[in-house]
Order: structure tokens, then C-alpha cells, then sequence
């Protein structure tokens, strides 16, 4: 125990020093801010992963309290109550290995914010040699907090399905736009083919895969995903029977109705077959980018390996959605179909950012033509 | 000039930043995330989703229609001041009536707000809150007397306690504190602002501490008041509300407010008072975020 107690203090050390260490490294560097920019982003990815095992192996409510687990900073210390936990409820929601998931996606969620606390503070005082407004990274920072407080809210609202999407979505947010605060700090975006309808379809491209997220969120967080146990027809039916106005009472807790009755079957079928259904516009309207894409590739390579990009995580999506539920839902897909989904929104939100003129906007200093 | 929904010189988008800055968004939002912090301290776990919003709403409410009375009142002497010269109502471009309705609007649904979804107590300190700045401050103090900012920081010190209030449904001795410290806070941080803007106060013919009683006697008293805050930002610490991580977060950040007023004291330039100022802005809000840490580490670690 006193090994675990140095450990902590070592660990809560280490987190104290990474702001000033961040600052020393960074230091008004530009180039050097972008690269910790990228760091976050890929830590934050991961993070997003990690959210998505601690949700799939229904580890959410593993420490029933917040912030601490049975009022303790780890599992070891709270391994009484755990133990008691489990001896009463052996597959309840509180094991020492569920504890051991949720704490640690805390911790990796502390780490996170602790970084993206340093690229605001950093932010404000390189803003002269960055030549960019501190707002984004301060927004970022508002961004994270209320973050915070929707994974506190999954823990006290007791998996409630709308927290949950939303704790999903708002690290999808997140993620989005610790890129282009990244994509921001380039000096030169790559030279642009002008043509109208590309820059349209892919904001098409970006709203329909976020509702599409939501979609899938809402999938995963009411336990759907086993509702329809057949691919392409639905319990084998084209349209099957379905109950609409209860899939999407957004305020309802997880697996009742609002009156604390049990959620009909029929009402995870209806969430079930709406992101399945779904799923076939944004293919198309993914396809039909990719074309865009693909035909002005000859005059800007670097619209080609978009659409190669997006393309492959199109067809990810594809396969391991078809996995999830003919393989009856293995825990690794499900995590790379979440994955995936993310990949796709940041890819897209680059894109976006890319087509409507990027960094050029951004930059003050850098001349409208520099990458041409 | 007539101004109208549909003259081309006043656009709908124009008329509503118009209403947006009657509310003074950036004092306007200090004050509701002094709040809302008061709401995370005043509990071991996380605040309830609907007090939170509809807490932070209410007092956001509150408070902008406080400012936006603070503007009607105020509108001759602003428009004497350089400062808040660019205030809609100084410049004539936003008639009296609709301020003050545009006011008593935000008042009420704040207030609904509050007794609906938090609770009374809150809805009443909150008042009072209002009133203690739009009419207390504003139209006694403020003209009076070179107290003024104060007596009257006790409204701008107050929204901590709204916030614990609205988590907790009342105000505890930790809250109090919250309170205490702003209270301290507003003089050093005030005065340093008023040093720089001597000339715009004096204009204004408001008896600020510089005007009445001359620069040296206000750099004095922004020193003896950066010591007291230090005294006093301690006393979270000795009732055991905060941890040791507070403590020397508070000693350091206190420190690095003495120096700054020190430095005031010896030799008066623009340049510092500005820096003190500017210092103050930090101070606060790093302090509160100190407070914050250490409440959740604290859960953790008990």
C-alpha cells in the first residue's frame, strides 16, 4: 500500500510538471506547438477507443461513484467494497475488472485534459509568434470541461442513453477540432481546384456521417445492436415491426420507458434498423465524394488519397458494422466500428477545412498564393 | 436620427449586439463562472444536469439584466469616459424604454429559472444580488464615496455563494469564504485599472480612490490589500476545506500579487498598473482553478 500511495505521488508529480515541461518544450515554437497539437489529437483518438471498450464491456458503472472509485483514487485501495460488490452481484456492475476499465479511462481522460489545458495556457502566450487567435484552443479548453462533466453524468445518471451518446459525440467534437486547431498552425494548404459542387458535398458528406454517429451512438448506448440478428433483411424482413416514439425518447433511463416500465423490443429494432438504413444514404453520398475527389485528383494529387481514405474507411464502417451483428457483436470490432466512425468524422472535418481555403484564412501573416 | 427595426443604418443583427452588449458578456461571464464553480465545490460528486444549467442560466440572466440597468443609469457618465464611450446606450443608439424592458425581461425569466428548477433561496440571494449592484452600487455608492467599489464589491463577490447555493439549498461558512475572497480581491484589482484611467475618471467627475486621494495613497492601499488577500486566500485551507495543493498554489499566486503591487509602490508607471491589473485577471481566475483541482483531488485521494 505504501508502494501504491509513492506511486500515486509520483504519478500526480509527473502530472503537475507536464504543464511547465510543456511550456519549455513549446515555448512559442510553432512548429513545435502543431506537433503536440498532433500528439493530443492521436492520444485523444485513442481515448476515444478506450471509451468505447469501457463502454462495451459495460464497465461504465464499474466505479459507481465520481470522481473517485468508493471515494478512493484506484481499484487497490477500494478493493473491500469492490469485492463486497461482487460477492453480492457476481455479474452486476462493479468487478475489480470493470473497476480496474473505468478508472483507468478516467486517468487517461485526465491526462488528456491536462494536455489540452497546456495547449490553451500555450496559446495565449505564443499568440504574437504564432500569429493566431487564442480563442480556438480557449474554446477547446470550455469543450473538454463540459466533456468532464457528461463522463461524471454517465457515472451519476446511471448509464442514462442520451448522456452516453452525447459523452460520445462531444469526444468526436473534441477530436475534430484538436485537428484543425492543428490544420491552423500550417502555413500553406495545398493548391485548391475550383470547382463549386466539391467544397458542397463534402459539407454533405460531414452533417450526414455526424447524424450517422448519433445514429450509432444511440445504437450502442440502448443496447441495440443485437436487435436485428440478421444482415441484409431485419428478423427477416425488409421492414420489420417497429415502435418509433419510444426508440427516441431522448430522456428516458437506460432500458425503460420514462413511467419505469421495460423498454419494448420493438423500440430497439426501430434504433437498430433507422442506423442501418441510414447507413445506405451516407454510402451513397460517400460514393459520389469520392468520385468529386477522385475526378479533380489531376490537378491536385492530394484529393486522390482523400478519396482513397475515405473510401477505405467507408468500406471499414461496412464490413464491421455487418460483423457486429452477425458475429453477434465481438467486442474488437464493435471497438473499430467506433473507431472507424471517428477516423471518418476527422478525415472529413480536415477535408472541410481544407476545401473552404484552411490555413490561408486562418494565417494573417502567410500570402494568399504561398503553396501554389 | 430615428432609429428603427428596419433603417438600413441599424440591421436586426446590429440591434441585437446592441442588446448582447447592454449585458456586458465578458464581466457578464466572469461572474457566471465564479458561480458555477461555487456549484462544483459545494458538492463531493458532480452537480445535478439540471441545476447546472439551469442554475448557470438563471444567474447569467440575473446578472446581464443587473448590467444592462447598470448601463441605463450610467449612460451620462459614460459617455464622458473614453472607456464606455462605445456603450449603445452612451452613443444614443438604444432608447431608454427598451433598455430597461429588455432589463426587467432578463430579471424575470432568470428568476423563474431559479425558483423552478434550483430553488427560492437562490432565486432571493440572487436578487438581491441585483440589487445590491444596479441600485446600491450603482446609484449610492458609486457617486459617493471613494469606498464605493468596497462596500459595493460584496455584489460582485457574491456569485460563488449564489452558485453553492443552488447545489447545496444553502449558504455554508465555505461559501462564505468564496466570497471573502472576491470581496479582497475587487479593491487591488480595481484601483490598479482606476491608476491608469486617472484622467478618464476624473473627467467623469466620479470620486475614485486616485481622484480623491491622489496616486501614492491608492498604490499604498493596493499593497496593504494584496497582503490581506494572501491572509485571507489561505483560510480555505485552515478550515480544511482545500488541501495542500491549494495552500501553495494560493501562497505562490499570493506572492506573485505582492510582488506586482510592490513594485507599484516603488515607482508608479502606466506600464504597471497595467501589469497589476492584468496579474489580478489571472490571479482569480487561477486561484478558483486551484480550488477546483484539489476539491476533486481531494475525492480521490480521502
Amino acid at each position: 500500500m505504501h508502494a501504491l500511495g509513492l506511486a500515486q505521488l509520483l504519478l500526480l508529480g509527473a502530472a503537475v510538471a507536464a504543464l511547465p515541461l510543456a511550456w519549455a518544450w513549446v515555448r512559442g515554437d510553432a512548429d513545435k506547438y502543431r506537433r503536440l497539437v498532433w500528439v493530443t489529437t492521436f492520444l485523444t483518438f485513442d481515448l476515444i477507443l478506450f471509451g468505447a471498450f469501457t463502454r462495451l464491456t459495460d464497465s461504465g458503472l464499474g466505479c459507481p461513484d465520481w470522481p473517485g472509485c468508493y471515494g478512493h483514487s484506484n481499484p487497490v485501495a477500494a478493493l473491500d467494497q469492490i469485492r463486497a460488490a461482487e460477492r453480492a452481484l457476481p455479474d452486476g456492475p462493479v468487478t475489480l475488472v470493470k473497476a480496474w476499465i473505468e478508472m483507468l479511462h478516467r486517468y487517461f481522460a485526465m491526462g488528456v485534459g491536462a494536455l489540452i489545458t497546456a495547449l490553451m495556457i500555450l496559446a495565449w502566450t505564443g499568440r504574437r509568434r504564432f500569429g493566431r487567435s487564442p480563442w480556438p484552443a480557449t474554446a477547446l479548453f470550455a469543450l473538454v470541461c463540459v466533456q468532464g462533466a457528461f463522463g461524471a453524468w454517465t457515472v451519476t445518471l446511471k448509464l442514462m442513453p442520451l448522456v452516453v451518446t452525447v459523452h460520445l459525440l462531444l469526444a468526436i467534437v473534441l477530436l475534430c477540432a484538436l485537428g484543425l486547431i492543428g490544420a491552423r498552425m500550417r502555413e500553406a494548404t495545398p493548391a485548391l481546384p475550383r470547382r463549386p459542387v466539391l467544397p458542397r458535398a463534402a459539407a454533405l458528406a460531414l452533417i450526414l456521417v455526424a447524424v450517422q454517429i448519433a445514429l450509432g451512438g444511440w445504437v450502442s448506448t440502448n443496447y441495440a445492436v443485437l436487435a436485428c440478428q440478421d444482415f441484409p433483411l431485419c428478423n427477416g424482413a425488409w421492414i420489420p415491426e417497429m415502435e418509433f416514439g419510444r426508440a427516441y425518447d431522448l430522456t428516458r433511463p437506460l432500458g425503460r420507458n420514462d413511467d419505469g416500465s421495460l423498454l419494448p423490443v420493438q423500440a430497439l429494432v426501430a434504433i437498430h434498423w433507422v442506423h442501418r438504413t441510414f447507413a445506405w444514404i451516407v454510402l451513397g453520398v460517400l460514393a459520389w465524394l469520392c468520385l468529386l475527389l477522385w475526378r479533380d485528383g489531376d490537378r491536385a494529387p492530394w484529393l486522390r488519397r482523400q478519396a482513397l481514405t475515405l473510401a477505405g474507411l467507408a468500406l471499414l464502417q461496412v464490413g464491421t458494422g455487418i460483423s457486429n451483428v452477425v458475429f453477434a457483436w465481438p467486442l474488437a470490432v464493435a471497438v473499430i466500428h467506433n473507431g472507424g466512425a471517428a477516423a471518418m468524422a476527422l478525415v472529413l472535418a480536415l477535408l472541410n477545412f481544407r476545401l473552404a481555403g484552411g490555413a490561408r484564412r486562418a494565417s494573417r501573416a502567410a500570402p494568399a498564393d504561398a503553396a501554389a | 436620427m430615428q432609429a428603427s427595426a428596419t433603417d438600413p443604418a441599424h440591421p436586426p443583427a446590429a440591434r441585437v449586439r446592441q442588446f448582447i452588449d447592454l449585458t456586458k458578456p465578458r464581466v457578464t461571464m466572469l461572474a457566471v463562472f465564479c458561480a458555477v464553480i461555487g456549484m462544483f465545490l459545494a458538492t463531493p460528486g458532480m452537480v445535478e444536469p439540471v441545476v447546472l444549467v439551469a442554475g448557470t442560466a438563471g444567474i447569467w440572466l440575473l446578472a446581464g439584466g443587473a448590467f444592462a440597468v447598470n448601463c441605463l443609469i450610467e449612460q451620462r457618465i459614460d459617455a464622458r469616459m473614453a472607456r464606455t464611450r462605445a456603450r449603445p446606450l452612451a452613443r444614443g443608439e438604444l432608447g431608454s424604454t427598451p433598455a430597461l424592458a429588455f432589463a426587467i425581461a432578463l430579471a424575470a425569466a432568470g428568476s423563474a429559472l431559479l425558483y423552478v428548477w434550483v430553488n427560492a433561496l437562490t432565486m432571493w440571494l440572487t436578487i438581491a444580488t441585483f440589487f445590491g449592484y444596479a441600485f446600491i452600487y450603482t446609484v449610492v455608492l458609486k457617486p459617493t464615496t471613494p469606498q464605493n467599489i468596497v462596500i459595493g464589491g460584496l455584489s460582485g463577490a457574491m456569485p460563488p455563494a449564489l452558485g453553492w447555493a443552488a447545489v447545496a439549498g444553502e449558504v455554508g461558512a465555505e461559501a462564505v469564504l468564496l466570497v471573502l475572497i472576491i470581496f479582497v480581491w475587487t479593491p487591488p484589482h480595481f484601483w490598479a485599472l482606476a491608476l491608469y484611467r486617472v484622467e478618464d475618471y476624473r473627467k467623469s467627475g466620479l470620486p475614485m480612490l486616485p481622484v480623491t486621494h491622489g496616486r501614492r495613497f491608492t498604490q499604498l492601499h493596493i499593497l496593504l490589500y494584496t497582503v490581506l488577500l494572501t491572509a485571507v486566500s489561505v483560510l480555505p485551507f485552515v478550515i480544511r476545506m482545500s488541501g495542500w495543493l491549494y495552500l501553495v498554489t494560493a501562497l505562490a499566486l499570493g506572492a506573485g500579487f505582492i510582488g506586482h503591487a510592490w513594485r507599484l509602490y516603488r515607482e508608479y508607471s502606466d506600464a504597471r498598473a497595467r501589469a497589476t491589473f492584468g496579474y489580478s485577471l489571472w490571479y482569480l481566475a487561477a486561484l478558483f482553478a486551484a480550488l477546483l483541482v484539489d476539491h476533486y483531488l481531494q475525492g480521490m485521494l480521502a
